[in-house]
């Protein structure tokens, strides 16, 4: 099956301070349709920019972004309203993404209004049909989004980025500001979703447990640029980056009978205004040779799994070996 | 193990115009031992901050204790003048909120303010103050702690800042430091760096840690004791291997379920609807989510006492069909 989405060479900069922030730097990745792509990293690191660049929420400096095969970059006009349609986002505040003067059928009706001539009947009809989709009671429909708890907002959210049948969802910390168990009950929901609607996913979040969880791919971000990416299998049950590896070393498992030796980073990250010539996670590595100052690393191709780390290259032949009971 | 803290029976409540009051801590009781590494875990809205609040006497104005007793060392707090309150706030116990930029000042050089919460407490000239500072900043791992002296809050990385906040919540030694989800928002590999330091700055002063969060694994990981709140009631609580092992209250059950999506015993019929506070009953108030509860659950709770002092508050301990 070929790419649903296809990033290619992404570079997104801001101007701040007099001085030029490399927000993404280089960052390329593919997802196959129906599937969901985890974009993980600390915050600051330009994971929700990558979902706004994709969906041309804000333009990019260079790079090309496909989706089902049209570059983002040439549509215009009525095409590009119509893309819009079908390529949606739900953003992490879901409270302060919602207009609090409007009730729950007016929020869901709002894409239906701008993108489609459905008559008022139809979009009543399709309100109370998504409401049913996203597991909401009919009566909430004439609610006000402070009559309603951060999992239920959330599902209104959801029905609000379905209204216009999309067919690529971008979930920008879906489930940040919930409880533990509301989390658990959103996302079983969007997995429900996503085998019934034939959704695609780029999921973002900087919780590897539910990365782990809920994704088939993943990419992981540092300062802007991708340090690893592939199948999750592959970078989170084998990983070789040591940005990664420290990262799935300090999730903290919740059986107090697990202890897992924790990989101690020591070491400031660099400031996004100030990056290095050399690779950016130099500065906190723990495998750092003079190599690594001069140049930033290519991500190496190993099958399907990049690595962007010039300590790998020697490694492609034992990959086997590497630790494979992280998470 | 005698206790650095001991709550009985608080409640909290808060007042409305009109209408039955908000009861946000209902009855809570909870005792941290001297050096004990305490975990307090709860959903939004629990009140865990609240009780956080009490204990250091910074409750809104609006709400009001309606009832309970808080014993710090052995001495009832409200039996401490207001006057003298400032002398326990900060050098007795100490907090270490979420968002450490909001917790200082953007506009004062981190050093002065760290010497300023000193000279509160101590009476030393500035010099000392500021020796003792530069040493403090040193143990909580700030590199080039005499340039960093110099530094404002906006020049920090997150990281920084809440390494500044720890040795502000340390530097006068307090006997038990509060801390208030301090991770949250950090990048995991720092999150281990604060973790591990809060741990090991309190295993070497001696200092008990009452550490709120909803984050489970950083309770398995790094607590040797766990409180689980709900509707502001402690529902269980007792050593982490009890709790977290053998789990009773189904509220913990849950919640520790919630972790292993892929090994889920029960099918939970909890959809984590708040509780509302303004209809808090002498019954266990969870059973509006449980999939155990019946009629008995409305009577009033009792607390059994299991192993080495487990604590669950469910009427049906023990007897909750697998």
């Amino acid at each position: 099956m070929s790419n649903w989405i296809e990033v290619s060479n992404l570079r997104k900069t801001f101007s701040t301070q007099g001085k030029t922030l490399v927000a993404i730097d280089d960052v390329s990745f593919s997802v196959k349709r129906g599937e969901t792509h985890g974009l993980v990293g600390e915050s600051g690191s330009g994971k929700s920019t990558v979902g706004r660049c994709l969906l041309r929420l804000t333009d990019f400096d260079s790079g090309s972004v496909r989706v089902a095969d049209k570059d983002v970059l040439e549509l215009r006009g009525r095409s590009l309203k119509q893309w819009r349609a079908n390529n949606q986002i739900v953003f992490q505040d879901s409270f302060e993404s919602m207009n609090p003067r409007f009730r729950v059928d007016q929020i869901i009706a709002e894409p239906l209004i701008l993108h489609t001539d459905m008559s008022k009947d139809a979009i009543k009809a399709r309100v109370t049909e998504l409401l049913n989709l996203v597991q909401l009671p009919s009566g909430f429909a004439t609610r006000y989004t402070n009559e309603l708890s951060g999992g239920q907002l959330q599902r209104v959210n959801i029905a609000r980025a379905l209204a216009t049948h999309p067919e690529l969802l971008v979930l920008d910390e879906p489930t940040s500001s919930l409880d533990h168990s509301v989390q658990a009950n959103i996302l079983s929901l969007l997995k429900e979703l996503q085998a019934k609607l034939s959704l695609t996913y780029l999921l973002i979040s900087h919780d590897l447990e539910m990365i782990s969880n809920y994704c088939d791919s993943v990419s992981v971000m540092y300062l802007g640029k991708i340090m690893e990416t592939g199948d999750i299998s592959d970078v989170f049950g084998n990983p070789m980056h040591p940005y990664t590896q420290a990262l799935l070393s300090s999730t903290l498992s919740p059986d107090p009978l697990v202890k897992k030796s924790r990989i101690q980073l020591n070491g400031i990250p660099f400031s996004p205004l100030n990056l290095p010539k050399g690779c950016r996670f130099s500065s906190r590595c723990n495998r750092v040779i003079d190599a690594c100052l001069d140049r930033q690393p290519e991500i190496f191709d190993f099958a399907g799994h990049g690595v962007a780390c010039i300590n790998t290259i020697g490694e492609s032949t034992s990959k086997e070996k590497g630790n494979s009971n992280v998470m | 193990m005698t206790n650095i803290l001991e709550i009985e029976g608080l409640r909290v409540q808060f007042p409305q115009e009109g209408a039955e009051p908000l009861k946000i801590i209902n009855g809570l009781s909870l005792r941290v031992g001297k050096g004990e590494f305490h975990g307090l875990v709860g959903e939004t809205g629990a009140g865990k901050s609240i009780t956080l609040w009490t204990i250091m006497k910074l409750l809104p104005k609006a709400m009001q204790v309606a009832d309970g007793e808080i014993a710090f060392d052995g001495q009832k707090i409200s039996e401490l003048p207001e006057k003298n309150f400032r002398r326990f706030r900060g050098k007795e116990v100490s907090i270490i909120s979420q968002n450490p930029f909001g917790s200082l000042n953007p506009i004062k050089r981190i050093g002065e303010q760290l010497v300023e919460f000193f000279r509160e407490h101590n009476d030393v000239t500035y010099k000392v103050a500021a020796n003792r500072v530069l040493e403090e900043l040193n143990a909580v791992g700030i590199p080039d702690p005499d340039r960093r002296f110099k530094s404002f809050p906006n020049e920090l990385s997150g990281g920084m800042a809440q390494r500044v906040l720890i040795a502000a919540a340390m530097i006068n030694r307090p006997k038990l430091v509060l801390a208030d989800e301090p991770t949250t928002g950090l990048d995991v590999t720092i999150q281990a760096q604060i973790l591990e330091l809060i741990k090991s700055r309190g295993a070497e002063l001696e200092t008990s840690v009452l550490f709120v969060t909803h984050d489970l694994g950083i309770i398995a990981q790094y607590c040797d004791f766990v409180s689980v709140m709900f509707a502001g009631d402690i529902v269980e609580s007792g050593p982490l291997k009890e709790v977290f092992l053998n789990p009773q209250h189904p509220y913990t059950r849950q919640l520790l379920d919630t972790t292993r999506p892929n090994e889920k015993k029960f099918d939970y019929k909890d959809d984590g609807t708040p509780p509302d506070l303004s209809r808090i009953h002498g019954g266990c108030n969870y059973n509006y989510r449980c999939q155990f509860a019946s009629i008995e659950c409305l009577q009033p709770l009792n607390t059994s006492t299991l192993n080495n002092g487990h604590i669950v508050r469910c009427q049906k301990v023990g007897r909750l069909g697998e």
